[in-house]
């Protein structure tokens, strides 16, 4: 098995590089979807505090009566 | 032809592209997925060995396909950039600036897996030579794209338009990291394929294939990469707008992240 990644007396640099390839590649799309989680989140909620704005100048607050 | 001209113009504008580009990124991602363990296992332990580099020229599956990335990035980055600031174009700005991390990251690629394989082959990490300094100008380039559209926070729009100006001076670079191993006395060694005389450095089917595999794998997430960078661009700037919101809300309702 050993045998399969033995690369002779290269094998630091070409295991290196294949490992820089996959981890920027691997960083790029964990990014990607970081930002993402990230807006759709600040979209979402800044949607709901509108709705929420809304609703209270829809129906605005009466008195309370309930310590009659 | 219509038919071409009718989607251009859709993609045009920013919902649209939006709509249209959602479907495409899952087939991107797993093609270029695919690829990519399909052409690093041919290229790392079925193809055959170099008669003159050993093993150390495997390398190159990774180093090239990256290296063509960084210089056809940089010319979607210029055309997107001519367009930006020609027509005013918002998705052109979205898919120049896009390009631009990807693009940085593969020049950074090929900068490290080439010092990888230079102190191998020439016995040493990195010589002024002139491929090895003209593709790290790219590096700066893109950097310098990214930059001045950060700099200038106050208007996203304006700062696309300047970001393009440097995109599109940039693009002088491109020839000259191409052709510097002709014009010049260089350590690099030539292109190992070229577009108009085929392959002129690898002969055998069983190397170039795993090249070829790997390039294209590159493109497809190049692809899916922009287009991901670009949808999210267009949401942040058009977080207002009715569509941005029907786009988000309408696909998760019940909340949770994507």
């Amino acid at each position: 098995m050993m045998e399969l990644f033995d690369m002779g007396k290269y094998d630091f640099f070409v295991w290196t590089s294949i490992a820089v390839f996959i981890v920027a590649l691997l960083l790029d799309a964990l990014n990607i979807k970081a930002q993402r989680t990230q807006l759709h989140r600040a979209i979402r909620s800044a949607a709901l505090k509108k709705r929420a704005r809304q609703a209270q100048a829809d129906n605005p607050p009466t008195q309370r009566s309930d310590d009659s | 032809m219509n038919r071409i001209i009718k989607f251009y113009h859709e993609c045009g504008s920013p919902p649209s592209f939006y709509r249209i580009t959602g479907h495409w990124l899952r087939p991107m991602f797993w093609l270029a997925l695919t690829l990519s363990i399909y052409g690093l296992i041919d290229g790392l332990f079925l193809a055959p060995e170099d008669y003159q580099q050993g093993d150390s020229y495997r390398i190159i599956f990774v180093h090239v396909p990256a290296a063509w990335m960084s210089l056809f990035i940089y010319a979607i980055i210029g055309i997107a950039g001519i367009m930006t600031f020609v027509w005013r174009m918002k998705v052109a700005e979205a898919v120049m600036m896009a390009s631009v991390p990807i693009g940085a990251l593969f020049t950074a690629v090929t900068l490290l897996t080439g010092m990888l394989w230079g102190k191998p082959m020439w016995g040493t990490y990195w010589d002024w030579d002139a491929r090895m300094t003209s593709e790290l100008i790219l590096l700066f380039l893109y950097i310098g794209v990214f930059g001045i559209y950060a700099a200038y926070d106050e208007d996203p729009r304006k700062a696309a338009r300047l970001a393009s100006l440097v995109a599109i001076i940039g693009l002088v670079n491109l020839p000259i990291i191409r052709y510097s191993v002709e014009w010049w006395t260089s350590i690099h060694q030539g292109s190992s394929i070229s577009l108009m005389e085929g392959s002129t450095g690898i002969r055998d089917w069983d190397m170039l294939r795993p090249l070829l595999v790997m390039a294209l794998a590159t493109k497809f997430y190049f692809i899916y990469s922009m287009l991901s960078r670009a949808r999210i661009y267009l949401l942040r700037t058009e977080k207002q707008k009715q569509w941005v919101q029907k786009a988000v809300l309408g696909a998760q309702p019940s909340g949770g992240a994507s």
